[in-house]
């Protein structure tokens, strides 16, 4: 549903518009520290996918992104703010490292469906205590699930140091999950699996959910006049907290991935960000989910890449960060409207007298 | 348990907070969201750490501090006013993206990865309060570095800005009813844009508390959520300063509370350091709830 | 009075148009020093719009403005205030949490040094208004008074500043009458003291007795310019309503009396609104199926409380609503639905639709869940585009399934909802001013619609300020004034003139002492 021809065009002008000014103040920022842009982008887009190992790694790279953007656009979807993507992420993680080092004896394909459906299922149980205070009393949720993203940090190294954990190490780690339950690489030497097979799978779902289902309907109608959804007589703390926690699913799932697919147990802090990451990988793709597919690739590609300047100029440049902060700062950012209000200004000061 | 030891971390803990919660009040006196605030704060944190590093003044460290925040307030109200840009996704924005510029200046202008630990630092002034120095309890309320006190200062200051200047009327007019404002021939962004730069100026000196005062050091994302908590006592204060200092108070005594409990107890360090952020979650819920009580009954 | 041949302020070919409607229509006025102008109309007509223009509000998309004989370009408040144009507005725009002193002085507050003057500030407001006659104390917040002080603020606030014209926007719709007297002496004592002034207002009787000069707007044009001594209030009445009413009178179909079910009652009803104040106060009456029962007032009289409180989206304070004799006073908005209600809300942008989905998403959203246009939890896009398909056919919407809402025109859109509405088969509909910012055949069409679905049995609550729709479809008539019922009138034995006296508070027996003088 939706006109397609003539908006989806628009939409590419404007994603094109924002990645290029995006690239441009990212430049600009590099050659701050004396490198020379060009370079450093060339290096960087070599890296990234110049081989079919880096392209391999990239796709490794964007699986947790994936899972995250569309976590994040499910929220935005319904008009929330999930920001405890991040949160739901580790405890998701750490339940799926917990049922791989806890139910040994089950075989592997029981095992890892399993795992990743308790580690989707408590994240998104994390994400229904600010869903509930949201909707019954308006607490912001944009605080509330920030602040319990750090109490999931603290909470799972707690575990992982006292309880689930190896002793004796620097950085705590859970005991390793059976054998089993390891997702197979794909493409050997590079770290993508099977997860990245998972996460185009749940894309798609998201994307069925979102156009063909009548959770999907509500979702969208709620985020998108939340007032006609009350005329309506639809369900509308409802739909807001089935959103939450659809959101808080799949930011276990980008957890559950990660364990089971490249590490193998949990480690204490081993998210760089995915949760927040996954707020530019949604915004990029207008919380379509198939757009996340090439929103994350590209941020997929930007942290993969990144990886090899600084290993070849020895500078934390911090380029996929920044790129991703001024995407998000920007998306919004109505640069056509400004130009318009600019034309209209000029125009009614003949016109309106 | 030396009680005089926890009112010490308390004040400390809370100035930064307090900081931040003063310069948020005006956002939200004018109507603004104002979720940059951990921005704001960050730069301000590292901007007067490196100058002061650099310079050896504390006083060009503080004008640093602040001229950083006002950079990114700056920032922050181009994206909101001069762009239509949606004030939450600008500010979570510009909160990654400082955190990115400030490791990557950090390494420019010290060379240091991901924690900048200067050797010899000039330090901040303390100001010991004579007379208390000796009493036991009371002397916990002497010895902080200035900013410390400044904090409460700050109150004064934006009690009286706020309530007792045109500006300060102006401010809360344009926040409650910018269409009547309108009416009344008042130009709306402008006071906006001066409310937001009153905002990044107390952020700034916030984090410079933080990182020159406190901890005398720089890490990469050190705010750790500050500028959520400063928002929090905000919701919590309703808006008024007198309410918000009071949260910024509790929410620096769970901070220094779970630091002395680790000490004092052999609680595992991660599960004491949940307690400041679960303590915010609850009184926030706490004052929503009963707000929707009394709404409910009216 | 002070007359010079230059007008203090001139307009010519004013005109504005908002998406759907033209609200000033090529407007020609002029204001002289020292005169009253008073400004009629109806809602809709326009006069707010064209003051705003002036206030430098709004912009006109043509037209000029002329401020003593010289051309001016109004953009904003402060413009307007600099050539010395003050306003008091209908709607109030006050800041509750503020003081009435800082309500007044805001933007040209009085200090000392950086600081606000609180000393000063009082003294001067306490001046202005013992020299009114007004009984407020100038610190008390404006969130605490009641409605009528607070239109008293307003008046300080123009009245605060130096002013050489004073445009009173319906000054005096919550006065006591003694207030209004006074009110009245204030102005003549102003304009006799050289400051112009236009006065728009509903009640007649008023402008009449203060007005050296009478302008009547109706559907954004000027229509007749006259003065006070020329014309009685029924004539001044039949001038703002227009004449088409006899012709739409005479489309009525006549139908018979039979015994009706009574399908919605509503016991005392009471519910607040945002502010925490009573908006609907008691109200009660009940509505038997094909009937269609108007409700006339004045806009913000409670009527869209009452709207939000039937459908459920706004909570009750006491009273009752049954519908189709079960109690749905609590019930969420879905049973009441369940139960045969369907409503046409009063904003079909914010309310009425989702601009940015398709019509097909639209139309679905009261019956998405049920069969066969969703099947286990999944749409299924055949019945639903068939559905689609066959509401544009029978309700002539100019769109495809697939057309994004955003680009209708006002009266698909009004199609649209419709359309959706009465997929559900109700028993009532509650349709909230359907033809506002429709064109005169989508207009015709909504309302032959409404008449065909009442014969075949629906009941209708209209609520309405348009007195043209609630004339020409009403079977009995209802008028609304501050949340209060105030009157029940049968639409074929009353006239406009009457109608329009209860709507501004009369009670029918005030209204009938009114007329026989």
């Amino acid at each position: 549903m939706g006109t397609w021809p003539k908006s989806f065009l628009a939409e590419l002008v404007r994603v094109a518009l924002l990645l290029a000014i995006s690239l441009f103040i990212t430049g600009l920022i590099i050659s701050f520290t004396g490198e020379n842009p060009l370079e450093v982008f060339r290096t960087l887009v070599q890296a990234a996918i110049g081989s079919s190992l880096g392209v391999a790694e990239t796709l490794s790279a964007a699986t947790p992104l994936i899972f995250t953007g569309l976590a994040i656009a499910a929220a935005f979807r319904a008009g929330l703010f999930n920001v405890g993507v991040e949160g739901s992420l580790y405890l998701g993680a750490f339940s799926a490292a917990w049922v791989g080092f806890t139910l040994t004896h089950l075989p592997g394909w029981v095992l890892v469906p399993l795992a990743l459906l308790v580690a989707g299922l408590v994240g998104g149980v994390w994400a229904l205590g600010p869903a509930v205070v949201k909707v019954r009393y308006n607490v912001d949720e944009i605080v509330t699930t920030l602040m319990l993203n750090y109490v999931a940090i603290f909470f799972t190294t707690y575990l992982v140091t006292y309880i689930y954990g190896v002793p004796g190490l620097a950085n705590a780690m859970s005991f390793p999950i059976a054998p089993q339950a390891r997702l197979p690489r794909l493409f050997p030497p590079s770290q993508l699996n099977l997860g990245f097979i998972v996460a185009l799978f749940i894309a798609l779902i998201l994307w069925f959910l979102f156009r063909h289902t009548a959770l999907g309907y509500e979702i969208r109608m709620l985020g998108a006049n939340p007032l006609f959804v009350k005329w309506c007589g639809m369900p509308d703390r409802k739909i807001a907290i089935k959103a939450m926690f659809l959101s808080g699913f799949l930011g276990g799932m980008a957890g559950a991935v990660q364990i089971l697919g490249i590490h193998y147990r949990f480690i204490a802090n081993f998210s760089p960000g995915y949760g927040y990451t996954g707020i530019a990988v949604a915004l990029l793709a207008r919380n379509n989910p198939l757009g996340i597919l090439f929103s994350s690739f590209l941020l997929g590609a930007i942290y993969n890449g990144e990886s090899i300047v600084e290993l070849m100029t020895d500078i934390p440049m911090e380029i996929p960060r920044i790129f991703e902060g001024i995407i998000i700062a920007l998306t919004s950012a109505e640069l056509a409207v400004g130009f318009h209000l600019w034309r209209k200004k000029t125009r009614t000061r003949e016109g309106g007298r | 348990m030396n009680f005089g030891d926890l009112v010490g971390v308390t004040l400390r803990q809370a100035a930064p907070l307090m900081f931040a919660a003063y310069g948020g009040l005006f956002s939200y006196h004018v109507g603004i969201i104002n979720i940059a605030l951990e921005a704001e704060m960050l730069a301000g944190a590292f901007a007067g750490l490196v100058v002061t590093a650099w310079t050896g003044s504390v006083e060009l460290g503080l004008l640093g501090a602040v001229l950083a925040a006002a950079l990114l307030g700056a920032i922050f109200s181009l994206l909101t006013e001069g762009l239509q840009a949606n004030l939450v996704t600008a500010a979570l924005g510009l909160i990654t993206l400082t955190i990115a510029l400030t490791r990557l200046l950090m390494w420019v202008a010290t060379g240091s990865r991901g924690a900048f630990v200067p050797q010899e630092l000039a330090a901040l002034p303390s100001l010991w309060i004579p007379g208390l120095t000796s009493t036991p309890v009371l002397q916990a309320f002497s010895g902080h570095s200035i900013l410390v006190y400044g904090a409460w200062l700050a109150w004064i200051f934006t009690s009286i800005l706020l309530y007792h200047t045109p500006l300060g009327l102006r401010i809360r007019a344009v926040g409650e009813n910018p269409e009547a404002a309108r009416a009344v021939g008042l130009n709306i962004k402008s006071v906006r844009v001066v409310a937001q730069l009153l905002c990044a100026v107390l952020c700034g000196l916030g984090g410079a508390q933080l990182s020159l005062g406190d901890l005398r050091l720089f890490t990469s994302g050190m705010t750790a959520g500050k500028g959520f908590i400063a928002l929090a006592a905000i919701y919590f204060g309703r808006g008024r300063p007198a309410l918000t200092t009071l949260a910024c108070v509790l929410f620096g005594f769970f901070d220094g509370f779970q630091s002395r409990l680790q000490l004092w107890t052999d609680i595992p360090p991660q599960l004491a350091q949940t307690i400041p952020f679960l303590s915010v979650v609850v009184m926030l819920v706490l004052v929503s709830w009963q707000e929707a009580r009394r709404r409910a009954r009216t | 009075m002070v007359n010079s041949p230059v007008p203090l302020l001139q307009v010519r070919g004013i005109t504005k148009t908002f998406p759907g409607v033209v609200a000033n229509d090529r407007v020609d006025l002029s204001v002289y020093e020292g005169e009253i102008l008073g400004l009629v109309g109806e809602n809709g007509a326009g006069k707010t719009t064209l003051m705003r223009i002036i206030y430098g509000l709004e912009r006109p998309d043509a037209g000029e403005i002329f401020w003593k004989g010289k051309r001016v370009s109004v953009t904003s408040p402060q413009d307007a205030m600099q050539l010395g144009i003050g306003m008091v507005h209908q709607h109030f725009q006050l800041f509750p949490s503020l003081s009435v002193m800082e309500n007044v002085v805001l933007g040209n507050e009085p200090t000392v040094g950086p600081f606000l003057n609180r000393r000063e500030t009082c003294a001067k407001v306490e001046e202005l208004i013992k020299r009114f006659g007004f009984d407020l104390d100038p610190r008390t917040s404006v969130r605490a008074l009641s409605v009528g002080q607070q239109q008293k603020v307003e008046l300080l606030k123009a009245l605060f500043r130096r002013v050489e014209l004073l445009i009173l926007d319906e000054p005096t719709t919550v006065l006591t009458p003694q207030e209004v007297d006074s009110l009245m002496d204030l102005l003549r004592q102003l304009a006799a003291s050289g400051i112009a002034i236009i006065l728009i207002s509903h009640k007649l009787r008023e402008v009449l007795g203060v007005t050296s000069r009478i302008a009547v707007m109706r559907k954004g044009r000027v229509v007749a310019d006259v003065r006070p001594t020329e014309v009685t209030e029924a004539q001044l009445a039949s001038l703002m309503v227009g004449m088409e009413l006899q012709e739409i009178r005479s489309s009525w179909k006549e139908h018979r009396e039979r015994k009706k079910k009574t399908v919605l009652v509503v016991q005392d009803l009471t519910v607040l609104n945002d502010r925490g104040r009573t908006a609907v106060d008691g109200v009660t009456f009940e509505l038997s199926e094909g009937e269609i029962l108007g409700i006339a007032g004045v806009e913000g009289n409670g009527q869209q409380e009452l709207v939000e409180a039937l459908v459920g989206v706004r909570g009750v304070l006491g009273g009752k609503i049954f519908l189709n004799g079960r109690d749905v006073t609590r019930a969420t908005p879905i049973y009441r639905r369940r139960l045969g209600l369907a409503v046409i809300p009063g904003d079909r942008v914010k309310e009425g639709t989702v601009p940015s989905a398709t019509l097909a998403e639209n139309l679905i959203a009261i019956n998405y869940r049920n069969p066969p246009y969703s099947f286990a939890g999944v749409l299924r896009e055949r019945p639903i585009k068939e559905f689609a398909r066959s509401a544009i056919k029978a309700y002539h919407i100019i769109a495809e399934p697939s057309t994004v809402a955003r680009t209708l025109s006002g009266g698909n859109l009004q199609r649209l909802v419709i359309a959706r509405e009465l997929s559900t088969s109700p028993s009532v509909l509650i349709a909230v001013h359907p033809s506002r910012g429709l064109d005169v055949r989508s207009t015709i069409e909504v309302h032959r619609r409404l008449m065909d679905l009442r014969d075949r049995g629906l009941a209708v609550l209209l609520i309405s300020t348009d007195l043209d729709e609630l004339f020409a479809l009403s079977d009995r008539l209802l008028v609304i004034f501050r949340g209060r019922i105030v009157g029940e009138v049968s639409p074929r034995a009353t006239t406009p003139t009457e109608l329009g006296l209860l709507m501004l508070g009369g009670s029918n027996g005030h209204v009938a002492k009114e007329l026989s003088r």
